[in-house]
């Protein structure tokens, strides 16, 4: 008798889920424990068998990293090619044509190397990987020192005031050679029913005065590279301010792949106008401004290690105009008090204002989620551990997202499981004393997606989705709702609420990236048609 | 309305691809070529045939494991052509990673075999599916659905063969260890 055919008893079935569980979650624990603790019966040996798998496991890692830069490399080519022959906007196309499927900027791998965490011993690589078609290498810039008193190591930024190039879209001629895939809108920022932003999968920014009906390009007309295929950094704060980064690194791998050059353009006038500087360097992992004066940005060496990863904070005080290193953290700073560890996962940036912001991630040396507060502009930092929502398994790793702030008082810090993808565990912690204090809240079933499946409209109204689920709460993430599936959806891959009726969401299927409506709090959605000019 | 956090992962559906199904592809291509080199190769290749011209974003979510599995079989017959090569067994290659690990750092690898020495032991006398489950579980870090995909078996029954195995596994363990079950 083969095994296939072989019968089991309900009791023999259920034994095996249990295992089955236990040994996912003795692999997502496995990088938080203390080598050799001891708990459920079978841990050791399951323990046992991932050290002894290590070494391949890691081999293994290591040649699907390297499988998706080859691919990336080539595809980056082969798109370098097709730019070569097209112009750069793609004319809108007939409905039959825009089935045609949509072309995909390359970002974050987090997923690949979240698998790996046991393999990698660290909390698992955590990082932005940008990629650039290999045409863009010719990127002039010059090198200016920027404030004094201030050492750039590794960074120099110069900045300019540019005016947005194409107030109006200009029609573009009909491309010699057709590219595969219309403009189509794939992040949405809504600020209220009728004003907003959103970026194109061409990386063009638009803005809405008319809810969402009609858009206008107010694309930085010096960004990197001009079109498509990378993907940026930005964020979306006022109906007038708005900033965005394109990162261009030095190289497809290695170290290559976190250096290179970074623009980041910032308007405070609805993007009539842009400031743009321009550093050299690490690239940022993150980039937020809490007006249109004062910005943080955070990046990342790309050196992890199983002692840490060695990151820098720059800020600015001058809308843009200079980038100040404020922090920095690395093998020689170390993970003594008052500093931003080196043992610290240091996955992203969130801030109040100008002299307290936030580095999130996970702590160091310890299991419990939590994150890094400075007070005085980033100068001193200090760990905040944050308690754990009722019924969270108490041996996974939490790993904390930045805080977004609605006002100097209220704000949320959304947080997630280190699980697989298959089982997204978010929960968020809501502060209304400006971030001194956070309560954990429930758990949901949904993902935190940098932000991109979340909105939260104030501390108790917001939004969180996972696929095509989506998932409700009006009492600050104490309780979740799951409202009922719209078959409209596939793939939510943004959210904008303006009120708890009226929102907007990207939803990304075979049809590519699609604008969708809701009147009615998210339980149904229309298709808002994208028209441009 | 929140101010957004930047940064961007959903709207790059190649990249949610790539890290769904590369992994296990990648087992599934290892388990059929010689060489770890092999099946990266063929990986390489599989995914520059899905994303030529955005095929793969044309089949729907719910047919792209079939349809990615598909592609990768037609490289690998490419592949035995060119080559005339024939599958390898797993745990041969985990000894030649111990062996190319021994090479690189030997005093820290030696010191870790002689702990693992008696796994490997046990894990040899493993019947060869129960050896693969296990290989495929922790080395490659698939999930028992992943892995009844490149077995092409139900979850169910990968479910019950990793229970096995490591039920079967405990017991020659404490044998190797010479110690009690309870021990472990």
């Amino acid at each position: 008798m083969t095994f296939d055919e072989e019968r089991f008893t309900p009791e023999e079935q259920a034994q095996a889920e249990r295992l089955e569980q236990e040994i996912a979650e003795r692999l997502r624990a496995l990088p938080f424990l203390p080598p050799g603790q001891r708990a459920a019966s079978d841990t050791l040996l399951i323990e046992a068998l991932a050290r002894f798998y290590q070494p391949e496991g890691d081999e293994i890692q290591d040649r699907l990293r390297r499988a998706r830069a080859r691919v990336e490399e080539r595809r980056a080519q082969s798109l370098a090619h097709q730019r070569r022959t097209v112009t750069p906007l793609p004319r809108m196309k007939s409905a039959r044509e825009r089935q045609a499927q949509m072309k995909v900027p390359w970002s974050l791998w987090r997923g690949v190397f979240q698998r790996s965490s046991l393999l990698a011993s660290a909390v698992g690589l955590f990082f932005v990987v940008v990629l650039v078609g290999s045409l863009v290498v010719g990127v002039l810039l010059t090198r200016h020192s920027i404030t004094a008193g201030h050492p750039q190591p590794s960074a120099t930024a110069n900045s300019t005031l540019v005016p947005t190039a194409t107030p109006n879209l200009v029609p573009t001629p009909t491309p010699t050679s057709t590219p595969s895939v219309p403009a189509m809108i794939n992040t949405i920022h809504m600020l209220d029913a009728t004003t907003g932003w959103a970026v194109t999968n061409y990386n063009h920014v638009l803005r809405t005065t008319d809810g969402a009906n009609h858009w206008q390009d107010v694309t930085p007309p010096t960004i990197d590279p001009p079109e498509g295929s990378v993907d940026m950094l930005r964020g979306f704060l006022s109906p007038s301010v708005a900033w965005i980064a394109s990162t261009v690194p030095n190289g497809l791998t290695g170290s290559a792949f976190y250096q290179g050059v970074t623009k980041i353009f910032l308007t405070a006038d609805g993007g009539q106008h842009w400031t743009r500087s321009v550093m050299q360097g690490y690239l940022p992992v993150q980039v937020v401004f809490t007006d249109g004066q004062h910005g943080w940005l955070l990046n990342d060496h790309g050196d992890a290690s199983s002692a840490g990863r060695s990151a820098d904070v720059f800020r600015t005080s001058d809308g843009n105009a200079t980038w100040t290193k404020v922090a920095s953290s690395g093998p020689s700073t170390g993970n003594r008090a008052g500093v931003l560890p080196y043992g610290a996962g240091k996955w992203g940036i969130g801030a109040l204002d100008a002299s307290t912001a936030w580095v999130a991630g996970s702590l160091y040396n310890s299991s419990a989620p939590g994150v890094y507060v400075t007070h005085d502009g980033g100068a001193t930092w200090r760990p905040q551990a944050l308690g754990l929502p009722a019924g969270a398994p108490s041996d996974l790793g939490a790993i904390t997202g930045p805080p977004v702030f609605f006002n100097s008082q209220d704000g949320i810090l959304p947080a997630y499981f280190a699980s697989t993808a298959n089982s997204p565990l978010m929960y968020v912690y809501v502060t209304h004393d400006g971030g001194a204090n956070w309560k954990s809240t429930s758990i949901v079933g949904a993902e935190y997606a940098e932000g991109a499946g979340m909105d939260f409209l104030n501390t108790s109204q917001g939004w969180v989705s996972f696929r095509s689920s989506l998932f409700v709460t009006s009492d600050g993430g104490q309780h979740w709702t799951e409202l009922p599936q719209s078959s409209a959806l596939s793939q939510l891959a943004g959210l904008s609420f303006v009120s708890s009726a009226l929102g907007w969401a990207v939803d990304l299927s075979d049809a590519g990236a699609r604008l969708f409506k809701t009147m009615d709090g998210g339980r149904t959605w229309t298709v808002v048609p994208f028209a441009q000019g | 309305m929140q101010p957004s956090i930047s940064g961007v992962s959903l709207d790059s559906p190649a990249t949610a691809l790539y890290e769904e199904y590369a992994p296990g592809l990648f087992a599934y291509l290892r388990r059929q070529t010689a060489s770890l080199q092999d099946a990266e190769d063929l990986l390489v290749e599989v995914f520059l045939a899905a994303f030529e011209r955005d095929q793969l974003l044309a089949v729907l979510p719910g047919e792209r494991r079939r349809w990615l599995f598909g592609v990768a079989q037609h490289k690998l017959a490419d592949y035995y052509r060119r080559s005339a090569r024939r599958p390898a067994v797993p745990l041969d290659t985990l000894t030649e990673a111990l062996e190319e690990d021994a090479a690189r750092a030997p005093e820290q690898v030696v010191l870790r075999r002689e702990a693992q020495t008696e796994l490997y032991a046990a894990l040899r006398r493993l019947p060869p599916q129960h050896q693969e489950v296990l290989h495929l579980r922790f080395a490659h870090g698939l999930g028992a659905a992943e892995i009844a995909a490149v077995l092409g078996k139900g979850e169910g029954a990968v479910r019950m063969l990793i229970w096995r195995a490591l039920k079967l596994l405990r017991t020659y363990y404490a044998d190797e260890r010479g110690m009690g079950r309870d021990d472990i």
